[in-house]
């Protein structure tokens, strides 16, 4: 397989988080204690991704 | 030559790609654009990672032609101080049982970690025995076991992916495809010439008494010898 670049902006990055933390209805760090806490599921744990990698993008 | 930082983060991708292409068998999958490896830029920072463009995704593990796990991976990336080569700031590689989400054992790097060892195993498999001695000795502890941050090597000798994939197979028996020890062995000789050069630039004076040793000719820099990076060799 050849792997896929996908082009992403700050705005898109900011609006994504938000929709996530909105769906999750927690905040970045409730979310980690429940993975660091094993109470979270495997879309939990992929969520959790999502958010450190947006906040690594952003530089934060 | 200039270094590319959009060409050095797809050809290590594209390695990381070959690698799990060549190891694990895998049936032909409906969602193989979510096993695919996306790059995210943003600036001088890459995220390599399965997924879609929104959410990271495990890649399926066989055994016996039955999902039988998922194993995880990403890897943060950026220039060097230096801005000549790709630097991974952060990487994960995970076994997850598809039994339960709580994964199975996790090999962690955190460039520049302080409180915990850079490169460390966690292993997710709870004991009353250390738990209650974690209790006993140390009450500020969570207690658990997958807590513990296991040393590995610091920086320059922690394991590589090729590592990790061969104790899924040789511990798990997952399927894996013929040539799979062939791209493991080639890709351990790159990850570890890599670190090499990384281990000789944090030591150049003991790698040229090494080298004299072995009969070659080397000449200390009029401008003396460069220091050892002591950050490096001394954080666990």
């Amino acid at each position: 397989m050849t792997v896929s670049v996908i082009g992403v902006t700050r705005d898109e990055l900011i609006e994504s988080r938000e929709l996530l933390l909105r769906e999750l209805n927690l905040t970045h760090e409730e979310l980690r204690r429940r993975v660091k806490a094993e109470t979270a599921t495997s879309d939990e744990r992929h969520a959790l991704a999502r958010l450190d990698e947006i906040e690594f993008l952003l530089g934060e | 030559m200039a270094f590319d930082l959009d060409q050095a983060t797809e050809s290590f991708a594209q390695d990381v790609q070959d690698l799990l292409d060549q190891v694990l068998r895998r049936p032909e999958p409906e969602d193989a654009e979510k096993q695919r490896l996306k790059v995210l830029p943003l600036g001088k920072r890459r995220v390599i990672r399965p997924g879609t463009e929104d959410t990271p995704a495990g890649i399926p593990v066989y055994s016996e032609d039955k999902h039988v796990a998922n194993l995880e991976l990403i890897f943060h990336c950026e220039p060097d101080q230096e801005n000549t080569f790709l630097a991974v700031r952060k990487s994960m590689f995970q076994l997850a049982s598809t039994q339960e989400g709580t994964p199975l054992l996790r090999l962690d790097y955190v460039h520049g970690a302080h409180s915990i060892p850079a490169a460390h195993w966690n292993i997710h498999a709870e004991r009353g025995a250390t738990s209650v001695l974690l209790a006993r000795c140390n009450p500020r502890h969570e207690g658990r076991l997958s807590q513990i941050h296991l040393p590995v090597g610091g920086v320059r000798h922690r394991p590589c992916l090729e590592d990790f994939l061969e104790m899924t197979i040789a511990e798990f028996n997952i399927d894996k495809l013929p040539q799979w020890k062939d791209a493991v062995r080639t890709g351990r000789e790159r990850w570890r010439t890599l670190q090499t050069r990384a281990i000789v630039r944090d030591s150049p004076e003991v790698a040229a008494e090494v080298l004299r040793r072995m009969g070659y000719e080397v000449t200390t820099p009029h401008s003396g010898p460069p220091p050892q990076n002591l950050e490096i060799l001394q954080a666990r």
